[in-house]
């Protein structure tokens, strides 16, 4: 019986350190005593410390050569101040803060150019007003790029307006990218759950990479929620065409259409036929997490307790899988989490202790 | 002639230091069936050591032997073979249990994107050591910034990669869970 999630066999700390021995000892030509003694030691001292090398060396051998076209421009180079004193992690949400800050730029220019925080654009945007005429939404429609990531802590959302008009309300704890090119307007969601509400433009397909697949509308409103790699995307206008990633084996990726008012529910590596679109009795109740209300139905206990985490400061935990097999239909509010979680022996067969800041849920 | 380093000496330090050596040679070039020749290497030069006073060092001579022999290695390996296709991926060295591994492409993927994501010079130092192969002095040079901050950047890029493969192994664990369980 395992307690998810899983823990890694190092700690976040232990990854941090062995990224930098991993720098020191691979680099290293001729290799100093003391540095070697150094090293030798931190690796004996711990097993995470052994664990965490192993892996960091397994991610520096894996990178592969395609990573390189993303070479940065030079005016990126200049306008960048990160000096690697906090995790990049760290410096990705810093940055997506900044993106949300509230919208009292004098122009549109203006704020788009905050939003973006990108050297090369500001240049752009200079250029584009000392011509006066071209405003930054046709100069980015025109361009026809924007790259940028976006990520929330627990309890945090914010909403962005993209290059093409369109909206997302990105929920807590949730990351998403942006890359839009000419073509296509290609979206990933890394973690989390979004509520996206789409400008129309059939020209170029608005596609949102999820952890078991991908989710295309042309003009439309729809949330992805994804719990592990199991996703749910709720339609609340217009439709949207999602292709499962498909087992290798499989004949062709099924193509799926889940039209509004219409909810999905997919894992990667579950067969096509097993995907059932079920008519959602409230369309749109999924999306209210955006005011703070999380509705569920029917689902297992523990999709249920991950997706509220996210909201919460605590870190909830299941301690047995049978109890996070029990189905849970209701509603939960973001600002009392406690109180739910509290309540939740009064209709399961549970018991809920607070320790320090972890929240455990265990059978009774 | 003076007398070869002691056999006992050499396997001693073998024994004591076998794992510690070949994570050292395989941090260099990535892969464990080749640093398990190279250690063997190593030893047969250990071994025909004609210096005593060598037993003082001996493990930093090992180790700087190994080190070497990566090298030449890498370099008859000539422009070396970088991973282009999911299948070249070498996961199987350093697996740390099947289930807990996210499939090949979406591990390319991932690490794609986490290298996009990395902040421009960090990407920038990381991308120049790891694909172009420029050494950390180099990259100082041609970035006009200091060694101790070259490392850092690529430490902090490197970090960042395996956070984000963490995360997504994680995630595949807790399905394979679910799976286990349903």
């Amino acid at each position: 019986m395992s307690a998810p999630p899983r823990v890694l066999p190092y700690s976040d700390a232990q990854r941090r350190v062995a990224a930098d021995w991993f720098v020191i000892i691979h680099a290293e030509e001729e290799p100093n005593s003391e540095t070697l003694q150094a090293w030798l030691r931190w690796v004996d001292q711990d097993e995470g410390n052994r664990n965490a090398f192993e892996a960091v060396a397994q991610a520096w051998h894996n990178t592969p050569e395609a990573a390189v076209r993303t070479m940065p421009a030079e005016n990126e180079l200049q306008s960048d101040t990160y000096e690697g004193d906090r995790s990049v992690e760290e410096w990705l949400i810093e940055r997506a803060r900044t993106a949300k800050r509230p919208r009292r730029a004098s122009t549109r220019a203006g704020r788009l150019m905050r939003k973006r925080g990108w050297g090369w654009l500001a240049a752009a945007a200079l250029a584009t007003l000392t011509v006066g005429v071209v405003s930054m939404i046709r100069y980015s429609a025109l361009h026809g790029s924007q790259t940028d990531v976006f990520a929330t802590r627990n309890g945090e959302q914010i909403e962005i307006t993209l290059a093409d008009g369109s909206h997302v309300w990105l929920g807590p704890k949730s990351t998403l990218q942006v890359d839009f090119i000419a073509q296509r307007r290609g979206l990933q969601l890394i973690r989390g759950e979004a509520f996206f509400s789409v400008r129309k433009d059939h020209s170029r397909p608005f596609v949102v990479r999820s952890a078991s697949g991908d989710i295309t509308a042309v003009g439309t409103a729809f949330n992805v929620r994804t719990v592990s790699d199991y996703v749910t995307v709720s339609v609340s206008e217009g439709v949207v065409t999602v292709a499962p990633t498909a087992e290798l084996s499989a004949p062709r990726p099924a193509i799926v259409r889940v039209a509004s008012g219409q909810q999905l529910s997919f894992a990667a590596k579950e067969p096509a036929a097993a995907l059932t679109i079920a008519a959602s009795k409230a369309p749109g109740e999924r999306a209210r997490w955006r005011e703070g209300v999380l509705v569920y139905r029917d689902e297992p206990l523990r999709d249920v307790v991950m997706d509220v985490a996210r909201y919460s400061d605590k870190q909830l935990e299941i301690t047995a899988n049978a109890i996070g097999q029990l189905h849970y239909t209701g509603v939960v509010y973001k600002g009392a989490i406690d109180e739910w979680a509290s309540a939740l022996p009064e209709s399961f067969p549970v018991n809920v202790v607070i320790e320090g800041d972890r929240e455990i849920i265990s059978p009774r | 002639m003076a007398p070869a380093v002691e056999t006992a000496d050499v396997e001693r330090l073998f024994r004591e230091h076998n794992s510690a050596l070949l994570r050292f040679i395989s941090a260099k070039i990535g892969s464990e069936q080749e640093a398990r020749e190279i250690a063997q290497e190593a030893y047969v030069h250990l071994l025909q050591l004609n210096h005593p006073e060598a037993i003082s060092y001996l493990r930093a001579y090992l180790f700087k032997t190994a080190s070497n022999l990566a090298v030449d290695r890498l370099r008859q390996r000539g422009r070396r073979t970088h991973v282009t296709s999911v299948a070249e991926l070498d996961f199987a060295v350093f697996e740390m249990s099947p289930e807990r591994q996210v499939s090949g492409e979406q591990r390319l993927a991932l690490i794609e994107s986490a290298v996009e994501q990395l902040p421009p010079k960090c990407r920038r130092a990381f991308l120049l050591h790891r694909i172009d192969e420029v050494s950390i002095d180099e990259i100082a040079e041609r970035m006009a910034i200091g060694a101790c901050m070259v490392r850092r950047y690529i430490a902090r890029a490197l970090e960042h990669v395996r956070s984000r493969l963490d995360v997504a192994d994680q995630q595949e664990a807790g399905h394979n869970d679910k799976a286990r369980d349903a």
